[in-house]
């Protein structure tokens, strides 16, 4: 059994994160070709940093979680309540490679592994959703640059999110 | 952004669970059929049910400009791509090209009278995928919402997690925009770079108050006891197992006149 | 405690006996109702319903908040939001409450809110440990003072006493005004309140204060620096500004005070271009803040509230150099050592103490040299001598010639450091003149939720016109 062991100041910590993600809601609202670049980089930044931050086993599961949750209440504008299930599995993708890394989320090389898988898997589930639950044809070209922008941007954002996690953490810290 | 509306509309009274086992009704329904008329039919339920819901229309303008634009979006798309798909095998009746001649990978993008047809019945099921569920937030106030976890019996902490991240959104918006206001007013063009170190003082000033609410919530017995209880409870009433009773009704219809009618 | 071991007991065992209240109302309410809110403790240890309701009627009536039962708490006012945090604090009926800085910040308004609500309680038989550095308000409701400097309690008395044997002088903090006063005149019983304070002065003549010993109003007549005219601002559909007209001259230092809501930090938003006026005209320099903020930020500085908000680099010394062009190290070196800051300057900015964080986002502020300077509540939840520390640097920059623009909740701030001041109620400016003559209008200062500092005020109810602003306009000798 899973067992979850976080304290106060985690799961304020992580109410902050959850906040800061569905702030990136805003971005879709903006409704660029760029949107889904911007997402991208800004949630995979998001995990790694929080995942660094609270730097405890779960995080990212029961961030997942709570996302799912949320985003079932707020039906997403393509792709409906359903699509919240690519949050969930997103997560559980990430979790099993940082569940491997010791301590949680300090190795760059599990961090980059693990949120390529969210950004492959998040994309994957979407667009199955898209295309085999709603019956939107989708050409295969469009597949396919889904596969290159969806997990690359969260790539870049993983990078980021290591670098600013670490630095954050620090000041954290510190104060 | 779509947030409760306070009003005493009936739905606004009902058991948040019954308007979750109306929204999965309507959403089966309209993955499950592809009639027009069924579509139109689950469209006008639930344009009714937003009737009754009592919320004022002209407030979510820009929420249904939105839904709009994909709409058209996905009308165009799908009378594109429709009869690209490898599995397709009725006629094509091409009306023009998007395209003036073959580009590669992408063809030349001919907009097809079957395509139309499948676009619009894409188009309804996804405006009746989103307009149903979207009744949830706006007739159940959030502290209710939390109400349905708790009897799904999710773990309290969990429960605390969500209500604070909802607490978390507007000063979260807030400190965004007092840091961007004070970069732009540092530097005269502020550009995708200066979005970093904005994040950072974002997560910084979010982390610090996390910091302080923790010692706060350590001041109100939070975790006490594994059980706690609760001030407000939910109750299925009687106007919910009606309302939950129409919804299966609405599937059964959508159901039963699926196989028989077009697709 | 209570006859309980502390150490013994974990702290959520401990909320029953005493309830605690923050400085800051954000980091204390995590519910989405106010009736969540003040149930929360209840519903963590684990209480029966019907107790719940108990202790929920007890704690919204108490505190007086019963038609906010049903609202969202991060929509309420401070002061609104504060009292919720009292009254989750004590719904179980602790018999101790503590209070951290529960009104640092806030306004005027939601202050006395507070500390009505917290004197009722204490009337009623709970015992108050109150946190404050602020003691104008609090002092006449006090049994006991408790003084601490670096982790050492120095005095424990009645508050009498201890203002009496001075405790104060020495360590940065700094007495009611009315204990000043009292002092000052060699008063035996020395008044914590002003109407104390009114029964003292009864021995004294109304003595006006003879005008030579008035320094004079210097009102510059200089050039106009900030000029507003008929100006208008919406947000949301909701008037925020309506037809404001203000101009200042060159080297004034102009204080801007006004409740919370009142439009003040709109205002100074729209003088540096980051809003943009619905109807109307600002120019600042001559320069339009909408068409010119490139030419205008060289021209004008701004301290937001929270110096956390306008820091963003990892060093000091880079947050400097932020957003500066071309050659800017000669300057930053100069305004690092004016500001005292050689020894952070490799450090994180975000980790240094809050008046350190202050000096280093007003030097932030100082790079480009500006001639304006705009300053948004800077001396909110801090102690005296950090406040004064700061309104010093801030009164030297403007005798060097820097307009001075100064949002502040605080009168004795204002009356001692300010030489106009702005009175701003709904969007609209209610009262502009020099200092002296707007804290003389006591009546429509009370309008906007103002009130003098305690020396203006026993002045006016006295009938000494003009009234002091500062300690040591009162003359002495000729009361003797």
């Amino acid at each position: 059994m899973v067992k979850f062991d976080f304290t106060k100041r985690d799961i304020a910590m992580m109410a902050a994160f959850l906040a800061l993600m569905m702030v990136a809601e805003a971005i879709w609202i903006l409704g660029s070709v760029f949107a889904p670049f911007g997402i991208g980089i800004y949630y995979g930044a998001v995990l790694i940093i929080a995942a660094i931050v609270i730097g405890k086993r779960y995080t990212i599961l029961t961030l997942g979680i709570a996302k799912t949750i949320i985003m079932l209440l707020i039906p997403d504008t393509y792709g409906g309540s359903l699509a919240a299930i690519c949050y969930l599995i997103g997560a559980i993708v990430l979790e099993s490679a940082l569940y491997l890394s010791e301590p949680y989320a300090e190795n760059l090389k599990t961090d980059l592994l693990g949120i390529l898988g969210y950004g492959i898997i998040y994309w994957g589930v979407y667009a199955a959703i898209l295309t085999m639950v709603y019956g939107m044809a989708l050409p295969q070209w469009a597949i396919i640059i889904g596969f290159v922008v969806y997990p690359g941007s969260f790539l870049l954002g993983g990078f980021l999110g290591y670098k600013l996690g670490n630095k954050v953490k620090n000041v954290i810290e510190s104060v | 952004m779509i947030e409760y509306v306070n009003s005493n509309s009936p739905l606004h009274r009902l058991d948040p669970r019954s308007k979750i086992i109306f929204v999965l009704c309507i959403m089966a329904a309209a993955i499950l059929t592809s009639s027009y008329i069924m579509l139109s039919f689950l469209i006008i339920v639930s344009a009714i049910v937003w009737i009754i819901a009592d919320v004022p229309i002209k407030k979510f303008k820009p929420v249904f400009l939105v839904l709009l634009v994909f709409v058209l979006m996905g009308m165009l798309t799908q009378a594109v791509f429709y009869t690209d798909r490898p599995d397709y095998t009725g006629s094509k009746t091409v009306l023009f090209n998007i395209m003036p001649y073959n580009v590669p990978v992408i063809g030349s993008l001919p907009v097809t009278v079957e395509g139309l047809k499948y676009g619009l019945v894409f188009s309804m099921r996804m405006v009746a995928v989103l307009l149903a569920p979207m009744i949830v937030p706006l007739t159940t106030h959030p502290s209710d919402m939390i109400l349905v976890l708790r009897s799904m019996r999710f773990p309290e902490w969990m429960i605390l997690l969500l209500t604070m991240s909802i607490r978390f959104i507007p000063l979260t918006f807030q400190n965004f925009n007092t840091i961007r206001n004070a970069q732009k007013l540092r530097k005269i063009k502020t550009g995708y770079k200066d979005l970093i170190p904005l994040m950072e003082t974002l997560l910084i000033t979010s982390l610090k108050t996390s910091k302080q609410m923790a010692l706060s919530l350590e001041t109100k017995a939070f975790g006490y006891s594994s059980k706690r209880t609760s001030l407000k409870t939910i109750k299925f009433g009687k106007n919910d197992v009606i309302f939950s009773l129409f919804s299966f009704i609405v599937l059964g219809i959508v159901l039963l006149n699926t196989g028989a009618a077009y697709g | 405690m209570c006859g309980l071991d502390i150490s013994k007991l974990e702290i959520p065992e401990l909320a029953t006996h005493v309830g605690m209240v923050f400085q800051n109302p954000e980091v204390q309410l995590f519910s989405v109702t106010v009736e969540d809110e003040v149930a929360f403790i209840a519903e963590n240890l684990n209480y029966s319903v019907e107790k719940i309701k108990k202790c929920l009627d007890f704690s919204l009536d108490a505190v007086g908040i019963d038609d906010l039962r049903e609202r969202y708490p991060f929509e309420l006012s401070g002061g609104e939001k504060q009292r919720v945090a009292i009254a989750s604090a004590i719904s179980v009926k602790p018999e101790i409450l503590v209070l951290d800085e529960p009104t640092s910040e806030l306004d005027s308004k939601g202050t006395e809110m507070v500390l009505e609500v917290v004197h009722q309680l204490n009337q009623a038989g709970m015992t108050i440990i109150l946190a404050e550095h602020h003691l104008d308000e609090v002092t006449p409701h006090l049994d006991r003072l408790i003084v601490m400097d670096n982790g050492r309690i120095i005095a424990d008395d009645t508050p009498h006493n201890i203002f009496k044997n001075r405790v104060f002088d020495n360590i940065g903090l700094r007495p009611p005004q009315t204990v000043e006063i009292g002092l000052k005149l060699g008063a035996t019983r020395l008044p914590l309140s002003v109407n104390d304070t009114l029964k003292i002065l009864k021995n004294f003549p109304a003595k006006s204060l003879p005008l030579e010993n008035v320094e004079q109003m210097i009102r510059n007549q200089g050039q106009k620096i900030v000029e507003i005219k008929d100006l208008y601002f919406n947000h949301h559909d909701k008037k925020v500004l309506n037809s404001v007209n203000l101009s200042i001259n060159k080297g004034e230092m102009v204080g801007l005070l006004g409740p919370n809501g009142s439009g003040k930090t709109t205002l100074a938003l729209l003088l540096v271009g980051l809003l943009k006026p619905d109807h109307g005209l600002v120019r600042v320099n001559n320069l339009d803040p909408q068409r010119d903020r490139g030419k205008l930020l060289q021209k004008i500085g701004f301290l937001f509230q929270n110096p956390e908000h306008q820091l963003f680099c990892d060093s000091v010394y880079s947050e400097l150099v932020y957003g500066l062009e071309g050659e800017a190290g000669f300057v930053v070196d100069e305004i690092i050592q004016i500001m005292g800051l050689e020894k952070f300057k490799n450090k994180h900015p975000l980790t240094l103490s809050r008046g350190e964080r202050q000096r280093v986002a007003t030097a932030t502020a100082l790079v480009k040299k500006p001639e304006v300077l705009v300053i948004d509540e800077p001396t909110t939840g801090q102690d005296w001598y950090h406040v004064r520390s700061f309104m010093n640097m801030v009164r030297k920059l403007n005798q060097e010639g820097v307009t001075i623009i100064l949002i502040t909740h605080d009168m004795r701030v204002a009356a001692e450091y300010c030489q106009r001041l702005v009175v701003m109620k709904d969007g609209s400016i209610l009262l502009d003149g020099d200092t002296r003559t707007v804290f003389s209008e006591i009546e429509l200062l009370s309008e906007a939720g103002l009130k003098p500092a305690p020396l203006t005020e026993i002045c006016i109810k006295k009938g000494i016109k003009p009234p002091f602003l500062k300690l040591n306009e009162i003359d002495v000798e000729s009361y003797r």
